[in-house]
């Protein structure tokens, strides 16, 4: 390996490595609003929570998580048009999880109004989620630019990899939100 | 092994990482209903095992530590 490959190689390390302390230092902060669903209110939930609703949210996350994985796949062999399309696809099912929050939040002010126990922990984490769904949405935006048409190569594509790593982790925190929200009991 | 079948095989894992995460949400929500009482032990071990999948095959956490071949720098 020639000296500039070896810089660029160790430069990617350290960018993931610095990527992943991110994601560790998320992790904290969603545990800690879960464990604290948990002490203001035990396993108790609302009996009309919209349970249904909750799973498909689920699995539109799952859906668009999988088209940002199909997504870097294309990018790392140089597929640019897929790439973009499966990034597009993310981008509207990310968005129709938004809008399922935002009705979510429409039943959830009458049901269970933020000033209660659960309404408290039920809006700060789907809305703390939905800010980090929201910060994804504009990341997997800037990819599909016109102007960043033909900057990303099999060779040189950092800037897909640390955004479609960040979606799965929204995904990721919302495999635990969707059961300690909506499921025990 | 060259980079079509490379490419193939990354997709078959994807489509079968997702028909794993699907089955282990709709065990939850099906747990959920038939385990009316004290089934978070279940939720955990469910939510741990999809995160546990999204982390090795989707976000490939083995990065940190296995340099792999085909890697961009």
């Amino acid at each position: 390996m020639d000296s500039e490959a070896a810089v660029k190689t160790s430069r990617l390390a350290m960018n993931r490595l610095g990527l992943w302390l991110f994601f560790l230092s998320e992790a904290f902060l969603f545990g800690a609003l879960l464990v604290v669903r948990f002490y203001l209110q035990g396993v108790k939930r609302p009996a009309d929570l919209n349970q249904l609703l909750g799973f498909g949210l689920s699995l539109v996350l799952l859906v668009s998580s999988l088209a940002a994985y199909r997504a870097e796949t294309f990018i790392s062999v140089g597929m640019e048009k897929q790439f973009r399309r499966n990034i597009i696809f993310a981008l509207i099912l990310g968005s129709l999880f938004i809008v399922g929050v935002g009705f979510e939040w429409s039943e959830g002010f009458r049901l269970f109004p933020p000033s209660s126990p659960f309404g408290t922990i039920f809006f700060t984490l789907t809305g703390f989620h939905a800010f980090h769904v929201l910060m994804g949405l504009i990341g997997l935006l800037i990819l599909v630019m016109p102007g960043q048409r033909g900057r990303f190569t099999p060779s040189s594509y950092w800037g897909p990899e640390g955004i479609i790593k960040f979606w799965h982790f929204v995904d990721v925190v919302w495999l635990f939100i969707f059961p300690t929200l909506y499921l025990v009991s | 092994m060259n980079r079509t079948t490379s490419t193939k095989r990354k997709f078959r894992i994807g489509y079968f990482v997702f028909g794993g995460l699907v089955l282990l949400k709709v065990a939850e929500y099906l747990v959920s209903h038939y385990v009316r009482l004290g089934n978070w032990p279940y939720m955990l071990v469910l939510a741990v095992a999809g995160a546990w999948l999204i982390l090795y095959y989707y976000k490939h956490i083995y990065q940190l530590w296995r340099r792999e071949e085909e890697d961009h720098g």
